[in-house]
C-alpha cells in the first residue's frame, strides 16, 4: 500500500469516527431535552467528555490528513474538491456551534436550545461529502 | 505569553499559533520563494497555515457559542487572522477578556 492510500486510509477511518460521534452527541443531548435536572447534568457532561476525547480529535485528523492528500494528488483547485470544501467547512462550522453549546450547557444546565435538531443537516452534508468525493472519478 | 484561562484560553493558544504561521508563510516562505528559489517553503508552510487558520476559525465558532461572542466580535477575530501580527493583539484582548468573565462569574455565584 503506497503513502497515499495510507493517508486516504486515516483520513476514512477519522471521518466516519467524527460522524458516528457527532450524530450521537446530537441525539443524545436531545434526548434529555425534557429530562430532569440531573439526569440533563449526567448526559451532558458525557457527550461533552465525549466531544473532547473523541469528536474533536477525530475532526482534526480528517482535515489534517484530507489537507495532506490534496497536496498529495495535487487536486487543488479541482471543481469538485471545491464544492466539498465548502460543505466540509459548514460540517465543521455546524460541530463547532455544537461544541460550544455543550460547554456552555455544561456550566449553566439549561434545557437544550431547539436549534440543536441538526441530525438532518448533517446527514445531507456527508450524503453532500460522500458525492462530491465520488465524483472526482467520474 | 498570556493566553488566559478557561474557554478563552484555548481560542488565545490557536490564535498565537496561526499568527506565527501566518507571519512565518508571508515573512519567511515567500522571500525564501521568490528570492532563493525554494518553491517547497511555500508548498510546506501554505497547507500548515491552512490547518491553523481552520483551526482558528472553528475555534472562533465554539467560543461564541459557549460565550454568546456577538457577530461584530467574531468578525473582527476572523478578520484580524488575515494580518500579519493582528493575531497577537487578538490574544492579548482575549486574556483580558477571561479576566472580566471570571470577575462576572464571581458575581453571578457570589
Amino acid at each position: 500500500m503506497d503513502s497515499y492510500s495510507v493517508v486516504k486510509v486515516l483520513h476514512l477511518t477519522a471521518i466516519s469516527v467524527f460522524v458516528g460521534a457527532l450524530f450521537a452527541q446530537v441525539r443524545l443531548v436531545r434526548s434529555v431535552e425534557h429530562g430532569t435536572v440531573d439526569v440533563r447534568k449526567a448526559v451532558i457532561d458525557s457527550v461533552a467528555r465525549l466531544d473532547v476525547a473523541v469528536t474533536i480529535p477525530a475532526l482534526a485528523i480528517s482535515w489534517a490528513m484530507g489537507l495532506v492528500l490534496i497536496v498529495m494528488g495535487s487536486w487543488f483547485p479541482a471543481s469538485w474538491l471545491l464544492a466539498k470544501l465548502a460543505v466540509v467547512i459548514f460540517l465543521s462550522g455546524t460541530h463547532a456551534y455544537i461544541s460550544g453549546i455543550l460547554v456552555r450547557l455544561r456550566e449553566i444546565g439549561d434545557p437544550p436550545p431547539a436549534l440543536l435538531k441538526l441530525e438532518t443537516l448533517i446527514l445531507l452534508s456527508v450524503l453532500a461529502i460522500v458525492g462530491f468525493a465520488i465524483a472526482k472519478s467520474l | 505569553m498570556n493566553f488566559g484561562r478557561g474557554t478563552y484560553r484555548p481560542l488565545g493558544i490557536v490564535a498565537a499559533i496561526e499568527a506565527t504561521t501566518l507571519v512565518g508563510l508571508m515573512f519567511v516562505a515567500m522571500p525564501a520563494k521568490h528570492l532563493l528559489g525554494w518553491s517547497w517553503a511555500t508548498t510546506a508552510l501554505g497547507p500548515i497555515h491552512g490547518y491553523a487558520f481552520l483551526c482558528y476559525i472553528w475555534m472562533i465558532i465554539r467560543t461564541a457559542a459557549a460565550r454568546g461572542l456577538p457577530a461584530r466580535t467574531m468578525l473582527y477575530l476572523a478578520v484580524g487572522a488575515l494580518i500579519p501580527f493582528v493575531g497577537y493583539f487578538t490574544i492579548r484582548w482575549l486574556a483580558r477578556q477571561n479576566f472580566e468573565a471570571r470577575i462576572s462569574m464571581a458575581g453571578r455565584y457570589g
